[in-house]
């Protein structure tokens, strides 16, 4: 085929053939390894479960306010898969239930630390060397110095146990992380010649942040965001755990392993089956993630 | 440069970087809502009372005065009192932060023993049955969370087998050795008890383990993947060319670079493992810096909130020190450049 | 005692893959005589370094050989074990890479790798160390290093491009005996060094005799330094000819179209590229590999891959245009 007649080849014109064309590829790069379609799997069931959990859970009732004590500590059983807790309720509604909290958390967090992180990131790494890099970066290094989950919560711990609390203490503890990473992307890439050649035409700095460097970055941010709703849901959970956060009647997974680790070993489901839960959460979107970063990374030649 | 001003270079960074967690904390610290002298005597206290206090907790200066007081006194060893236990911040630190040392640091030994190992070996039988099993056992790892690990340990090997104690330091009504570090590990070596050294180890096993293992199972990984990279360098290729025994290979031109990942990664999970101490301590009975820092997390004791996450910083701030300085050692490219690219 | 250093007899190399199997090598026949010069020419793709690596057996895991022997010094050595392999390897074979970078171990000074190198090249026994440091600072020397006592203790990130590639010669000069590789030495260098490193490497194989192994796309490299050419494509070597032949009379479809590529100076017009790429790997080709490319295809081309017939002088091609000798099929 001569190159006039590839150039001028009509099907990979069409930008909903091409479209279509690259969403086929990304299916084929994530399918490759079955786990991450299981996770995909997995990802899915969370959501749906969190959306209709009153619809799902077999006693919806039970994640409010409600008190059967009548039918307190029963072991699993075919009326209550998971059994009770102490107060009588279903376990595994309570679990359905705090899966929609879990993930509220994950996607306002993930909503406020992104953005901040990337802009702050992009910006430190395009201006590298000057003051503004040094400032942004040494403000990120005192936050960083500290791991997530111990700002977390001793910024959660000032403030009102609440949801909301735990969101913000948990994003004003995440957005570093996101500036680290953006900042060592850009900081690569603002050095490649396409950057070089859009400054040399004169492009302004906001195109060349969000239309040269941005898109680079893309598959490493989203694989990170995948990753990062399970890890934050772990947090969340150990927010929780201690006290902070939704608090009680509401359901919360920390809250209830909490609450288990009281009655070991007698009601070990108590603690247990939640403890699973968050397995399956992290596990769920950390093959997710992997499988993304397969979808999204670049063919080898 | 050499290692020398390599190490000079941090530790200034890092005293810069101190100073801006204090002030950090010391922010966080002040937005407390509340009048922190209030709280301190209580409801009932006569109001003459609580503002003599405010006046000697210097709360009618401005921010940065009392900011510069309070460097003062922190610099000096004086954390103030505690809300909750109403003694010195220091002495509760004194007590309670040995056992969490003991903690993490067996749990960091275990990290870096087996995760590296299991790391190295499973790069060496790439592919084969071993390594799937341990590269399924490690992704399972990852994911669970530590307090997870705790209580299925716990349920596991506490209570339905009965190889390990479940609660506290040491068995209960047993005397613990003469504090010399406050460790009793430590301690009950130096006072020549070996009964007490077993006790106080084989309670550690449980809740380190639980600890260990998201972090270890992490090590491996990156481990067996930087290994696996890098045997497909060139470099190695020119070694085994030139006729250089692969054990040699292995153990000198490939493990070294192929450690850079890890252990800075490590790095970051020894350090996390402080925050996942506070529910391992807790689901376990452990009386450490972690429990406590709940503690008065929870009831707002911003004295010793504060004094916690200054000592948390210092730790991790050595920390992140200690491990640049072996990265500095095993990679020239770091101390001299700066970057390994 | 045979001349013959090297024989590499249909070789297959497999490489396993997400996807499937990528069959690479597709039946390589490869000699190089003592003390003599060979060039492999091909695109990048075209299965060359694997071929070498097969030879040096540094293939990564996930390689396998499914047909094929390697034969040096008349020792089959795809049937050794490691420390079998590790003698004879340290007994004469010697490699320079495309990227010095990557050819030297960064965390590991020079002299450490070097060291360990002469250390091991002559077996397993060691010398004393006295010995070792002359050796290598002669080596260093000869590689045209100025200061060599202190490259020694430095580190690869502290040398440019052009040094870390002297110091692969060196690697090879301390310790060349039959064979040095050198897989496109001068590809990544500058123009200004690439003449060096090229004196310094002919200079050690004419020195020494040491037999050589130059592999490149680049025909002007082959024209000046080997006595024999080897035309490589998608794993398969589809022609070879003395040098000053190959460029006088190319046989195979391929070549001529590689050497027509060459822009030239005088005479004006483009140079044409070869259209079409180098087939899939997972699929490749039933026939010819070059078959789907070639504007003289016919029958027998998807049947099965051509043979390598001697056309006389020398040269052999495979290809069936040439299936009766010298004849040519298209001339027909």
């Amino acid at each position: 085929m001569k190159t006039e007649e590839m150039l001028t080849s009509s099907s990979l014109e069409n930008p909903w053939v091409r479209t279509l064309d690259s969403l086929k590829k990304i299916w084929y790069k994530f399918s490759r390894n079955w786990l991450s379609v299981v996770g995909l799997v997995m990802v899915i069931m969370i959501v749906l479960l969190a959306v209709f959990a009153s619809y799902v859970a077999p006693y919806p009732q039970h994640s409010g306010k409600f008190v059967d004590f009548k039918g307190k500590n029963q072991p699993p059983s075919w009326q209550h898969l998971m059994g009770t807790d102490t107060i009588g309720r279903d376990i595994l509604s309570r679990i359905i239930f705090s899966f929609r909290n879990a993930l509220l958390m994950a996607m306002v967090v993930l909503a406020v630390s992104v953005p901040i992180g990337t802009l702050t990131g992009l910006t430190a790494g395009y201006y590298s060397g000057t003051w503004v890099d040094t400032v942004i970066m040494r403000v990120t290094d005192v936050f960083i110095s500290v791991p997530p989950i111990i700002l977390a919560l001793s910024i959660a711990a000032m403030l009102k146990p609440t949801l909301m609390n735990s969101m913000i203490a948990v994003s004003v503890s995440w957005w570093p992380w996101y500036t680290r990473m953006t900042y060592t992307l850009a900081l690569s890439i603002r050095n490649e010649y396409y950057v070089q050649a859009a400054e040399l035409t004169g492009a302004s700095t906001l195109y060349i942040l969000f239309r040269e460097i941005l898109p680079n970055c893309s598959s490493s941010l989203l694989t990170k965001m995948a990753l990062d709703v399970g890890w934050v849901t772990l947090v969340g959970a150990a927010l929780s755990f201690v006290g902070l956060g939704e608090q009680p009647p509401k359901p919360a997974l920390g809250t209830m392993i909490a609450e288990g680790v009281e009655r070991m070993p007698a009601q070990w489901w108590i603690a247990l089956f939640p403890a699973l839960a968050i397995m399956f959460v992290v596990l769920g979107f950390n093959l997710f993630g992997d499988g993304i970063r397969d979808a999204l990374s670049p063919e080898e030649a | 440069m050499r290692l020398g001003p390599f190490i000079l270079r941090r530790l200034a960074i890092s005293i810069f970087v101190l100073f801006g967690l204090s002030i950090l904390i010391f922010l966080i610290a002040r937005i407390v809502p509340g009048d922190p002298a209030r709280m301190a005597l209580g409801p009932r206290a006569p109001v003459d009372v609580v503002e003599r206090l405010r006046q000697q907790m210097h709360l009618d200066r401005p921010l940065f005065q009392q900011y510069g007081l309070w460097l003062w006194e922190v610099a000096h060893g004086n954390l103030g009192n505690s809300l909750v236990t109403r003694r010195p911040v220091k002495q509760d630190i004194r007590e309670f932060f040995p056992a969490t040392l003991e903690l993490v640091g067996l749990t960091a030994i275990f990290i870096a023993v087996a995760g590296i190992s299991l790391g190295v070996i499973s790069a060496r039988y790439a592919n084969t049955w071993f390594d799937n099993v341990v590269r399924l056992f490690s992704y399972l790892g990852i994911v669970t969370p530590a307090f997870a690990w705790a209580v299925i340990l716990m349920l596991l090997f506490g209570f339905t087998w009965h190889i390990f104690p479940t609660y506290g330091r040491l068995t209960t009504g047993i005397i613990p050795p003469s504090t010399i570090t406050g460790m009793y590990t430590v301690d009950s070596l130096l006072n020549g008890r070996l009964d007490l050294f077993w006790d106080a180890v084989v309670h550690l096993i449980l809740p380190a383990i639980a600890l260990a293992l998201p972090p270890m199972s992490q090590a491996a990984r990156i481990t067996r993947s930087s290994m696996a990279d890098n045997q497909n360098k060139d470099h190695i290729a020119s070694m085994i060319a030139y006729g250089v025994p692969n054990r040699i290979v292995t153990r000198k031109y490939l493990l070294k670079p192929s450690l850079i990942p890890p252990i800075t990664v490590m790095a970051l999970d020894i350090a996390a493992t402080f925050g996942y101490a506070f529910m391992v301590e807790k689901i376990f009975g452990f009386p450490g810096l972690a429990r406590y820092g709940i503690q008065v997390m929870l009831n707002k004791d911003v004295n010793a909130i504060v004094g916690v996450v200054m000592m948390l910083g210092v730790v991790f701030i050595t920390l992140n020190i200690v491990v640049d300085i072996i990265v500095a050692y095993l990679d020239p490219r770091i101390r001299l450049l700066g970057r390994s690219v | 005692m045979s001349k013959t250093l090297l024989d590499i007899k249909n070789l297959h190399v497999w490489f396993k893959v997400y996807g499937g199997v990528l069959k690479v090598l597709n039946g390589v026949n490869f000699t190089v005589n003592f003390g003599e010069k060979v060039g492999i020419v091909g695109e990048t793709g075209c299965g060359k370094t694997t071929t070498m690596k097969a030879l040096l057996r540094v293939l990564p895991n996930l390689a396998l050989i499914p047909e094929g022997d390697i034969f040096v010094r008349g020792n089959n050595i795809l049937k050794l074990n490691s420390r079998e392999l590790a003698d004879l390897r340290g007994r004469g074979l010697s490699m320079i890479f495309q990227d010095p970078t990557s050819a030297l171990n960064p965390v590991f000074t020079i002299g450490q790798q070097l060291f360990d190198i002469i250390q091991y090249s002559s077996g397993s026994s060691g010398r004393k160390v006295k010995d070792k440091k002359k050796i290598a600072l002669r080596a260093l020397h000869e590689a045209r290093l100025s200061d060599a006592e202190r490259m020694l203790n430095s580190y690869p990130i502290q040398l440019s491009g052009g040094m870390r590639q002297r110091v692969c010669i060196a690697f090879a000069i301390a310790t060349a005996r039959d064979l040095l590789i050198a897989d496109e030495p001068t590809t990544n260098l500058d123009v200004t060094i690439q003449d060096q490193v090229l004196r310094l490497i002919k200079n050690l194989v004419e020195k020494k005799g040491t037999s050589l192994i130059l592999i490149t796309h680049s025909l002007g490299l082959v024209s000046e330094t080997t006595e024999r050419v080897y035309v490589m494509y998608a794993g398969n070597m589809i022609e070879m000819a003395p040098t000053s032949l190959i460029f006088k009379k190319p046989l195979h479809p391929y070549t001529q179209g590689l050497l027509a590529s060459v822009p030239r100076l005088s005479g004006g017009g483009f140079a044409e590229g070869i259209p079409g790429r180098i087939p899939d790997y997972r699929n490749p080709p039933p026939g010819c590999r070059f078959a789907p490319r070639c504007q003289y295809a016919f029958e027998p081309c998807t049947k099965a891959m051509p043979p390598s017939i001697e056309v006389g002088d020398g040269h052999q091609v495979a290809c069936y245009l040439y299936q009766n000798g010298q004849e040519d099929r298209r001339n027909a």
